[in-house]
């Protein structure tokens, strides 16, 4: 029983970080709207300038409590939603969590740049070397600070957002700005003041968290993580039952600990435990009802003609024999890179462009295919490349299905559950340490790839074959289907179309397509490894192709050209420390202006150019009526 | 990748810790650090710069016949310790007896230069990471070529970034194949991409310590000291002996969640229960853990005496300052070699890490050692502003290793001459800074030195000098 009870403490304890980390996530969304991916980058960035002026510049605790808090945070926040998130506006989800992305990225590079990570730093507890003891337990000061942090947090922002002006103009603007504007509110202001309430809360979190942590950039930023479960139990609404969430998390770990065996299947229950309680909470969730008043529709770029198709493809391949032919060493690599992204990024064309679903886990998807492929006469076999569609696909397939319940951001964080949970109990297992499995190049009717510029050549081919099929599916009746399902799920179900069908179909196709590109990625390096396809590749891929444009083909490959070649010509020529943290970053960030990327810049551009009126290729919403929640219709 | 490069981000939670990128943890260096053998230089170098050519410095000019080393106390029965037969390791410039001729020998190699190629990761999720793998090989090509370079040859360093992508790695190798001589101090967490370029052209030299196994087991890499699956078991020893079996047999093991940590736990538990250790708790963490009450609750409650850690220095000191906060303190506490790094003593963490221990198969590289090579280490070092970690550690001496079989060679020297020459170094342990061990043969070290902390400082535990010897083998899992 003592032992209980201390695990049970130790939980609470554990419990409470996250609730400080979930409670920040929880009000952002609450007053913007918008899921901040990089709430923990923000916290990161307010405890090291924490660190700077308490243990840097010497000064005393609450004076450098004070400067951050409620000085820097909330400024910050404020610089925040004025220069980026105001123009993520009405925006979808995926546009908002590219953006939020990219701001992470950029935080990133800030933070390791200013503060080197080779070198040690020290951030003390409050109080440090008090202790009390509880259950046997001794429970430091800081500690105690952190649970007292994480209730007041609860209650005061509770009473905050439900029994105040502020708090319910904050919710009023999330709800309908235009109203809250007609009824005498100023959304801007109110918007400013939400993002800084957010900061603060993330400068709290990151101050708790540093001096048990550590100082590392990285572990700060993505520690977050495992709170998303906490923020999901409470619907990313309700702060108490995200608190109750995170104390759940908290004592599920603390007994697992103590209680699940240490080796064989269960013992790696643990490290993947707030994944799972993820994954499960989503599950659980009540089905996602559709919502008929609102219609965002999108205007996609032109689809171009077959002989058109025909000719561009025909270039690229021309193009890309005589771009290979003319260069060498790492370059060409970097280019045969940047076609094989190119080819994955597709993938995400059909899926995300086309079918309006977010995937966080597509890497993932490319991993199974490389693995299966690799199974194959180490990738050199056509058959492989079969196998890795096949099982992709049937893996995609599965996956989609909590996609029939869940939409928008519960969507992508069941995908990203997927994917970190693939990290940990199947990448990790497949792939021994030191190393990974060898890949040999495709070959195909006695013909090797095996050259650098044979293969870059081949990977072109690829790509404008899979490009195609892309089009064709977009000028089919599937493809049709996608759009009206991106534009309405409502209208589609009430017409009878059968969204299941299409969701599970769209899903197992892109991850088909992806395990195909998977088996030619795997083709590059002469090997593959389970760092290939860790999940914030996933993210990575998604960014770069939204940055391109998510909605053409052409997209595709400008995304995968900025992730190849791209960031290799950056890095040797740019002698700016994490540079590609930074320029990411900002790339990311301009999708706030942009959700069409950069192909949409330019189409629109071209357009002008030639006196047309410019298409309407970013996203617009189209309010037709007010929203009816009575009127719902079941997915699928 | 370069997405890999971000991608890393993720890793990075776990590299950072591994110190190594992908799913690697730093563990894979604290295996780097884990090898054995240990040989305080006695003739070594006992002065710098100009002292290489003082006592022990014999391979000076013309550095022929100092290829072998004499002696090697790897593996070993007796007890106690050992100064190394460093001489027979020093490498040292100038062009003495054996002043270049011959022109453009081999690739890479002009009348008064040679290039040889390292490729690391520079740019990864941790920038500046690995950076010592370069800045070590070009402090002791600096070194060198002060001394007058190799038979009149100034060496020249063709620094390469392979950032964090396995493709690019490959790529780089297959380039600098065509241009440098050889290469020298490569570290990268992805080196398993160079491997395919070089086992394509086995005649290619590549001195360096490998991390990737498709690497380190080709013929033609020669790591200053290879590490094969398994552990050392004479550290293993001398805790037994130092301890005794009512602590051994209530040991407690965290290890990083990271395939290369997992590995060198897997290798180090087998190897600890060949000589009667028994674990009584063993947990797989994660790198972002920041609560670690529960396990000395756990520990607590299965009477653990000792502990382990395979996993980064910032997991151990948290570790350390649960087991503090919760008066938790065992006799037996080995880190192991990542440990030994400043962030373990830093104000913050040295209250709970004090009366640690740390077990490693390197000299005192960050300069608490007076060996003269560690000195020269450290003062070569600093001028090309970089940081004496293991990192620059392995570079520095993949380059004295590299330099030696140049020397060897002679003044007409060839990938093929120098290729033979590497292959009967089986004896080198950089004139004191290593453990003995085989280049040639892949043989592990054995010898080891014990770390204590006291006070906030790392301070040398045993021998006084020199490694310990003759403890016990290698477990070879």
């Amino acid at each position: 029983m003592t032992e209980f009870l201390a695990f049970t403490i130790t939980g609470i304890v554990t419990g409470a970080v996250y609730a400080v980390a979930a409670s920040g996530l929880v009000v952002t969304y609450t007053t913007s709207g918008i899921f901040n991916f990089a709430h923990g980058a923000m916290g990161m960035l307010m405890a090291f300038l924490y660190w700077q002026l308490r243990v840097h510049f010497h000064w005393a605790a609450p004076f450098a409590l004070i400067a951050v808090l409620f000085v820097i945070a909330p400024l910050f926040g404020a610089l925040i939603e004025r220069v980026l998130m105001r123009n993520v506006r009405g925006s979808d989800t995926g546009t908002s969590l590219m953006v939020t992305l990219g701001l992470l990225l950029f935080l990133i590079g800030l933070g390791l740049t200013w503060w080197k990570q080779t070198e040690p730093r020290a951030m003390p507890e409050f109080f440090a070397g008090n202790t009390v003891r509880i259950f046997s337990v001794n429970v430091s000061w800081h500690e105690l600070i952190s649970i007292a942090v994480a209730g007041a947090v609860a209650i005061l922002l509770r009473l905050i957002l439900f029994r105040t002006r502020t708090g319910i103009a904050m919710r009023a603007v999330v709800d309908d700005r235009d109203l809250t504007a007609l009824n005498g509110g100023r959304p801007s202001r109110v918007s400013a003041l939400s993002w800084s309430l957010g900061t603060m809360l993330a400068a709290i979190a990151g101050i708790l968290l540093a001096p048990k942590l550590g100082l590392s950039v990285l572990n700060l930023t993505f520690l977050v993580i495992s709170a998303y479960a906490a923020a999901i139990v409470g619907q990313l609404k309700s702060l108490p039952l995200t608190f109750a969430g995170a104390l759940a998390l908290g004592l599920g770990e603390a007994y697992a600990v103590g209680y699940l065996p240490t080796s064989g299947f269960l013992s790696h229950i643990k490290p993947s435990l707030p994944m799972l309680f993820l994954f499960a909470v989503l599950l659980f969730l009540p089905q996602v009802r559709l919502r008929v008043g609102r219609l965002v529709g999108t205007r996609t770029p032109r689809i171009p003609g077959w002989r058109e198709v025909g000719v561009v493809g025909a270039a690229l391949v021309v193009g890309t024999w005589i771009v290979a032919s003319a260069i060498s060493g790492p370059d060409l690599a970097s280019f045969g890179q940047g076609l094989a992204f190119g080819i994955i990024m597709l993938s995400l064309v059909l899926l995300a462009g086309y079918g309006g679903q977010t995937s966080l886990c597509q890497m993932t998807f490319v991993g199974i295919g490389a693995v299966v492929a690799s199974y194959v006469s180490h990738g050199s076999s056509p058959i492989g490349v079969l196998a890795a569609a096949g099982a992709a696909g049937v893996v995609g397939a599965v996956i989609s299905l909590p996609a029939l319940r869940l939409t928008g951001l519960y969507l992508a964080l069941s995908t990203l559950a997927f994917a970190v949970l693939a990290d940990n109990l199947f990448f990790l297992q497949v792939f021994g340490g030191g190393g990974g499995k060898v890949f040999h190049r495709l070959s195909l009717l006695g013909v090797s790839f095996d050259g650098q510029v044979a293969y870059t050549v081949l990977l072109s081919v690829v790509f404008v074959l899979m490009g195609a099929f892309v089009l064709a599916i977009r000028r089919g009746p599937f493809g049709r289907l996608l759009a009206a399902m991106k534009d309405s799920p409502a209208a589609c179900a009430t017409l009878g179309l059968n969204l299941t069908r299409t969701k599970v179909g769209v899903f197992a196709l892109s991850a088909a397509m992806a395990g195909v590109g998977g088996a030619f990625f795997g083709g590059l390096g002469g090997s593959i490894s389970s760092n290939n396809f860790v999940y914030v590749q996933s993210l990575v891929v998604l960014l770069m192709v939204t940055i391109g444009g998510i909605l053409t083909v052409s997209g595709a490959w400008l995304g995968g050209m900025l992730l190849g070649p791209g960031f290799y010509i950056i890095s040797k020529n740019v002698s700016i420390e994490n540079i590609t943290f930074l320029g990411a970053g900002l790339g990311a960030m301009t999708i706030a202006r942009s959700p069409n990327g950069i192909v949409g810049q330019i189409s629109g551009a071209f357009d002008r150019f030639r006196k047309q009126p410019a298409r309407e290729d970013d996203v617009a919403d189209v309010e037709l009526t007010q929203e009816v929640e009575s009127i719902v219709a079941p997915v699928g | 990748m370069r997405s890999t490069k971000m991608a890393a981000i993720a890793i990075a939670m776990m590299l950072v810790s591994a110190g190594c990128g992908a799913r690697l943890t730093k563990d894979q260096l604290a295996k780097a650090a884990a090898g054995g053998g240990q040989v305080a230089s006695a003739g070594g170098a006992t002065s710098e710069d100009s002292g290489a050519a003082a006592a022990g410095d014999q391979s000076g000019g013309a550095a022929a016949g100092s290829t072998s080393g004499g002696g090697g106390a790897t593996s070993a029965a007796g007890g106690g310790s050992t100064q190394s037969a460093a001489g027979a390791n020093q490498a040292q410039g100038g062009a003495g007896a054996c002043a270049s001729q011959g022109g453009n020998t081999d690739v890479g190699v002009t009348s008064n230069s040679i290039t040889l190629a390292n490729v690391s990761l520079l740019t990864g999720p941790v920038p500046g990471l690995f950076k010592g793998a370069k800045d070590g090989t070009q402090a002791f090509f600096n070194y060198m070529n002060s001394q007058g370079g190799v038979c009149g040859r100034k060496l020249n360093l063709d620094a390469r970034d392979d950032q964090f992508d396995v493709n690019q790695n490959k790529a780089q190798y297959e380039d600098a194949i065509g241009k440098d001589f050889g290469f020298v101090g490569s570290f990268s967490v992805v080196d398993q991409g160079g491997s395919a370029a070089l086992q394509a052209h086995p005649d290619v030299p590549d001195v360096a310590y490998a991390l990737s196994h498709e690497h380190s087991s080709l013929p033609n890499n020669f790591s200053p000291q290879p590490l094969p699956p398994g552990w050392r078991l004479g550290s293993l020893n001398y805790f037994k002996a130092k301890f005794g079996p009512d602590v051994i047999s209530k040991m407690a093991i965290l290890i990083e969640d990271a395939q290369s940590a997992k590995d060198a736990a897997d290798g180090e538990m087998k190897a600890a229960r060949s000589v009667g250790y028994n674990f009584v708790y063993s947990r797989v963490i994660e790198p972002t853990e920041a609560n670690f009450t529960s396990d000395v609750v756990a520990m607590q409650q299965k009477g653990v005496k000792g502990i382990m850690m395979t996993g980064e220095v910032g997991a151990f000191v948290r570790v350390a300052k649960a087991m503090k906060q919760q008066g938790f303190s065992v006799p037996f506490a080995n880190w192991g070699a990542n440990a030994y790094d400043p962030a373990f003593i830093t104000s913050d963490a040295a209250p709970a890490t004090n009366g640690s221990l740390i077990d490693q198969q390197l000299a005192m590289f960050q300069g608490e050692d007076a060996i003269p090579e560690v000195q020269l280490f450290n003062k070569w070092l600093k001028q090309v502003g970089g940081k004496p970690d293991i990192f620059a550690a392995f570079g520095w001496e993949s380059a004295r290793l590299f330099v030696q079989a140049l020397q060897a060679a002679g003044p007409k020297p060839t990938r093929a001459n120098v290729m033979a020459q590497l292959k009967q170094i089986d004896n080198f342990d950089g004139n004191g800074m290593l453990a003995p061990a085989g280049p040639a043969s892949k043989r592990p070290p054995t010898c080891f030195i014990v770390i204590g902390v006291q006070n906030g400082k790392f301070v040398r535990s045993d021998p006084p000098s020199g490694f310990l010897c003759n403890q016990g083998d290698y477990f070879h899992a």
